[in-house]
């Protein structure tokens, strides 16, 4: 059964009808029209869909839109409004987070199907470990599936991210 | 900031204004944007298919002095839509920037939101293919640009009274005689058309009227960043999976998981559909041509659960080998004589060559069925209506898909509108070449409504049209210096599917497959022994024999036809105890000297110290070792070296690094040649240690990333790209060449670090740990 539901995406409260055990992703895209977010299998193995809930990420291929209630979802839309929000700087807010600056700089994606997944992951990581080193890097990432073969320059633009981030986006 | 809008506060004054960039592709489509874009310009059957040697077919000047190049090219993820611009900008004198895509969507600041080819507006310059873009409808963009820039010059000339041989051009400003016009204002003036006719309609670098490759300031001069990836990083591009159309339905499929064997009952045949088994769930309902089965309804969860809960009982034909006896079935089939054999090449004599030399050596080799599997599932949009249809999709062939679309609805080919949006990459004619396309437009053709078709996991893994497997058996004849005196291959495969799975399954019956080929290009034909004694067998498997859809995957044939040839180079070469390298270089034509090179050039990049291979075996569970190749797919040519390590207890193999050098000729943007390189070199890994399509004797059982895996974060090698430049020859495609030779290259380091060949790919621990154990290969 449909139901009435409040979540909030990028800052941003929504109503939205949806049934509750309606996965997130669904919601995202044809309610919210969000494009980040993609579907890539409906079963948490890819990573396409990922979003951050409360700064973590989770798969919202499988995350049922009633577990989200009252907490924050951030999307790859939302990455530069975290970072203004990270710096302080909310006025002169970014038109892009570092991580997907590093992500153009280094002109990781092929297709860009997965990078979705990839940037929110990355994100995850530099939130808590700001200076990863590559195997920590590695580890994070492993649940995240490219098939254009672009995992060294993700490597090396999460590296580039870090590095401007810890001088505060300098 | 991009504006997140909710549906309802969307409004057209909002897009207007340029703020709702996240919806707008999705919310009008494309085609109204595409309009605006180019506000004189209204695509319609009646600018369906141009004429192909008009200037004004290719390129188009807008009134803000901005030309937008319509080939029927498209991207998918190779970025060659930048190379096409930046050769269009070189030879029209303009800035890349003023330079627009296809009918493409940019923003009021000209960045890309959406990559765009529109069947009504663009001329056919063919399918799209990654090793052939730039190789081959490069030289048409080139010949239209060159030619459109003569036209323009001879209006200047007219309108400012100056001769041509005084003008020049910057920016698209024509000056001269102290005055100056846009290109656009000579367009406006000539009735909106460049006019002209292109003779020749191809044109090489610096060839005819095309400008001299010494005075280039972009195409050899610049490393552009690709114009899409700013949209991509951002989550503003529209990928063909955001498309939405008002009253638009959702569909899925309903097919077994995993299809069964081609053209018989237990392809996809449903003996019995359950309707009442959906009834709980609201406003979704079955349709149904034949075999072809959909379910479809407003909300797109409730569809899914329609499409997993419907119950069908499916017809079964038991007749597969299963993937573990796939090799000894192709045996059996071919000693039963059911694999009809062609020689495709036979030079000098083989037989009386190999009675003479010094040593024979001969060896097997297996290669597993791949799937295309993209990280997005296949997806298309269709709104077919009684007299037209608009369908978009990614498929790589839009002119192909308008004719066959136009066929399967019954409509004429000018009625059918195919709009091409990216998808996820998918290296090759899966799906989404014609089946997710056609399978919208039927149900969209059923249900009288716009159709938005979007695979799950386990029909995208399961339903794909895979790259053959391949059994090859290689022998060699060496006289005593280390040269190949005599040389054959015997290939035995399945010949690729023609007729997509949903034509199939609405009942129209396909012709009968091809032969399958051997993949010569790949079988040494730079040495010099494929001028003495020489022989290619092609052996193809019989179609009724239980074989599934198969097609194109990237670099076709080209993995399965090194991992068994360049492999067995390297046999030759430890058998002639000379490095890899030096055998070669020793047995490489003199004219094919460009091979040498390219290979040195990526020994050059890396620490590789030549040796006989396995000659210099570590001690301990874990190993390293060193391994060359040399391959392609085309007219390019592509050289790696790898370096691995190997677990001897646990047999898994890791990728180190990866070196490769490759010779395109004149590399148009080589900053992108080399991305390309790079995600080649680390799918070649993937391949080659990882994918293998699994099936029983009823369907295919690789279904997600568990029963199908791929290479994951932690194991990605390292890599090095060395693109050779050379302007003084034509370019040739960058899409697909090291993919081909890293296969080899990997699996003769995983021979130099453990001193066993391993015979059959992918790679994998438990085959690493059976040949270390002795076991042989059973093929």
């Amino acid at each position: 059964m449909a139901s009435k539901l409040k979540i909030k995406v990028n800052g941003l409260v929504h109503s939205v009808t949806a049934s509750l055990d309606t996965p997130l992703l669904y919601v995202l895209h044809n309610e919210l029209h969000l494009h980040g977010p993609r579907f890539g299998c409906g079963l948490a193995q890819c990573g396409a869909c990922s979003v951050l809930l409360d700064g973590k990420e989770i798969r919202s291929c499988v995350t049922p839109v009633a577990a989200v209630s009252g907490k924050a979802i951030t999307t790859l839309e939302g990455l530069p409004a975290l970072w203004a929000k990270e710096r302080g700087a909310a006025a002169s807010s970014p038109a892009l987070h570092p991580l997907q600056q590093a992500w153009i700089d280094v002109q990781v994606p092929h297709c860009g199907y997965c990078q979705n997944g990839m940037m929110i992951q990355a994100a995850d990581l530099l939130s808590t470990t700001k200076n990863p080193t590559e195997d920590q890097i590695r580890t994070a990432m492993n649940g995240h599936l490219c098939r254009c073969g672009t995992y060294p320059r993700i490597l090396t633009a999460i590296k580039q991210a870090a590095a401007v981030m810890a001088k505060g986006g300098k | 900031m991009t504006g997140f809008l909710h549906e309802k506060e969307f409004s057209r004054k909002s897009f207007l204004k340029g703020t709702g960039g996240v919806v707008v592709g999705a919310s009008l489509a494309s085609a109204g944007l595409a309009a605006k874009a180019n506000a004189a310009f209204v695509p319609s059957p009646s600018t369906y298919n141009p004429p192909t040697n008009a200037v004004d077919s290719f390129l188009y000047v807008n009134p803000d002095n901005t030309i937008n190049l319509l080939t029927s090219q498209v991207e998918i993820g190779n970025g060659t839509p930048t190379g096409f611009l930046m050769i269009a900008a070189e030879e029209l004198d303009v800035d890349f920037g003023q330079m627009r895509y296809g009918s493409s969507v940019y923003d009021k600041d000209g960045a890309l939101i959406a990559t765009i080819t529109d069947g009504w507006r663009a001329v056919n310059t063919g399918g799209h293919g990654g090793s052939q873009a730039i190789q081959s409808v490069g030289q048409q963009v080139r010949a239209a640009a060159a030619t459109a820039k003569q036209q323009l010059l001879s209006l200047a000339s007219k309108q400012l009274g100056v001769p041509v041989s005084s003008l020049s051009v910057s920016k698209g400003v024509v000056s001269g005689g102290g005055k100056s016009v846009t290109y656009a204002d000579l367009v406006a003036a000539n009735g909106g058309k460049i006019g002209g006719t292109m003779s020749p309609t191809s044109l090489q670098p610096g060839a005819g009227i095309s400008k001299p490759v010494a005075n280039y300031a972009i195409v050899t001069k610049v490393r552009l960043p690709r114009e899409d990836i700013p949209a991509k990083v951002s989550g503003r591009y529209t990928y063909v999976h955001n498309i939405r159309l008002p009253g638009m339905l959702h569909a899925r499929w309903v097919r077994p998981r995993g299809q069964g064997p081609w053209l018989t009952d237990g392809f996809a045949t449903p003996l019995s559909v359950d309707e009442r088994s959906i009834a709980h769930i609201p406003n979704v309902r079955v349709v149904r041509r034949n075999n072809f089965l959909a379910v479809v309804g407003p909300k797109e969860y409730d569809v899914i659960q329609a499409a997993e809960q419907l119950k069908v009982k499916w017809a079964d034909t038991p007749i597969m080998p299963g993937h573990d006896n796939v090799w000894s079935y192709y045996r059996a089939m071919d000693a039963k004589g059911l694999t009809p054999a062609r020689i495709t090449a036979n030079t000098g004599d083989v037989e009386k060559a190999f009675a003479g030399a010094a040593k024979v050596v001969s060896a097997s080799f297996a290669y597993a069925f791949q799937g295309h599997t993209p990280i997005g599932p296949a997806c298309a949009v269709a709104d077919v209506r009684a007299d037209r249809a608009t369908v978009y999709c990614n498929t790589q062939n839009v002119p192909n898909l308008t004719t066959e679309m136009a066929q399967v609805l019954g409509l004429p080919a000018n009625m059918v509108r195919i709009i091409w949006h990216e998808g996820s990459s998918t290296f090759g004619n899966g799906y989404h070449a014609f089946d997710i396309a056609e399978s919208a437009a039927l149900i969209s053709q059923l249900v009288k409504a716009p159709v938005r078709l979007q695979l799950m996991r386990w029909d995208e893994q399961g339903w794909t049209r895979y790259g053959q497997g391949y059994l090859t058996d290689m022998k060699a004849g060496l006289d005593s210096k280390g040269n190949m005196v005599a040389y054959q291959a015997t290939q035995i495969n399945q010949p690729s599917t023609s007729l997509a799975a949903a034509r199939v399954l609405i009942g129209e019956v396909p012709g009968t497959p091809g032969a399958a080929g051997t993949n010569g290009e790949n079988l040494g034909p730079f040495y010099k022994v494929s001028a003495t004694n020489y022989r290619t067998i092609a052996k193809t498997v019989t179609q009724q024999l239980g074989m599934f859809q198969q097609g194109t995957l990237r670099a076709p044939s080209g993995p399965q036809t090194v991992f068994a040839s360049e492999q067995f180079i390297d046999m030759l070469a430890k058998e002639a105890n000379m490095d890899p390298f030096t055998f070669r270089a020793q047995n490489m034509k003199d004219e094919e000297w460009r091979w040498t090179a390219v290979l040195k050039a990526a020994i050059d990049a890396s620490p590789y110290k030549p040796h006989v291979p396995a000659s210099q075996l570590g001690t301990g569970d874990v190993v390293e070792g060193w391994g060359l190749a040399i391959g392609t797919h085309g007219a390019s040519r592509a050289g790696t070296v790898a370096h691995v390590e190997v677990n001897k207890k646990t047999g898994k193999v890791r990728v180190i690094h990866l070196y490769a050098g490759q010779d395109s000729g004149l590399a148009v943007n080589p900053g992108l040649i080399e991305n390309q390189m790079s995600g080649n070199l680390v799918q070649a890994t993937s391949k080659v240690l990882h994918e293998e399509l699994r099936f029983d004797k009823k369907r295919v059982t690789s279904t997600d990333w568990i029963s199908y895996p791929i290479l994951r974060f932690k194991d990605a090698p390292a890599v090095t790209t060395v693109v050779v430049q050379r302007t003084d020859q034509n370019p040739t495609g960058s899409g697909e060449p090291p993919l081909v030779p890293a296969i080899a290259a990997i699996a003769n380091a995983v021979y130099d670090a453990i001193g066993v060949r391993i015979f059959q790919a992918p790679i994998t621990p438990a085959r690493v740990r059976g040949a270390l154990a002795g076991d042989k290969p059973g093929f």
